[in-house]
């Protein structure tokens, strides 16, 4: 299962992690995992060519977004990512997760 | 664009799987310290087994975990006993 943890504060997304596999089947035939890594990818690009956002780490699995200032633009595109994460939950909620913390 | 799709960044990864085995215990070093025709003191552990594989024959008496040892000084011999067992024993060395 792929797990999408959000913290926010004062309504504003701090940081984000998404980690894990997907496994709805095998490496290379797994659409979920195609569907986030997708979104993830174009997320972080976003963030980070048109928000000028550094703090991206792209690791084995892992994609860690830190955002300690509140900039407007960051913070439409990582709702819009949430979105679309969310839009992949309802219909695949068995492959992944998403968790929203309040810090 | 900083960030290369991988496409299946979140798959489990090919080829990798784990495995539950792997460990072994350290080797006993079992089996014979005293050669068929070598001298031998009292209380000198001949033979390290588990369960018998040898059998305690003169001068040679059983420890707790099978190991055979001998009870007086003297030359240690491996003999046959009965149709398919073997037996080991000192013979002390005439003065």
């Amino acid at each position: 299962m792929i797990h999408i943890l959000a913290d926010r504060h004062d309504g504003f997304y701090t940081a984000l992690t998404i980690k894990g596999h997907a496994e709805s089947a095998e490496y290379g035939q797994d659409l979920v995992c195609a569907g986030v890594s997708s979104i993830a990818f174009g997320l972080c690009n976003a963030l980070s060519d048109l928000a000028g956002l550094e703090t991206i780490q792209v690791e084995n699995n892992m994609i860690s977004i830190r955002c300690e200032e509140p900039d407007d633009l960051v913070q439409v595109i990582l709702t819009t990512g949430m979105i679309q994460f969310k839009t992949v939950e309802v219909s695949y909620s068995d492959y992944i997760d998403i968790q929203i913390t309040e810090v | 664009m900083r960030f290369v799709l991988d496409i299946q960044f979140f798959a489990s990864k090919k080829g990798v799987s784990s495995t539950k085995n792997g460990r072994d215990s350290a080797g006993r070093r079992l089996g014979a310290k005293k050669a068929d025709g070598e001298y031998t003191n009292a209380g000198s552990i001949i033979y390290r087994q588990r369960g018998t594989r040898i059998f305690p024959g003169k001068n040679v008496k059983r420890g707790g975990d099978d190991t055979l040892f001998a009870t007086a000084a003297g030359i240690v011999k491996y003999e046959r006993l009965g149709k398919d067992k073997k037996q080991v024993s000192v013979y002390p060395v005439e003065a």
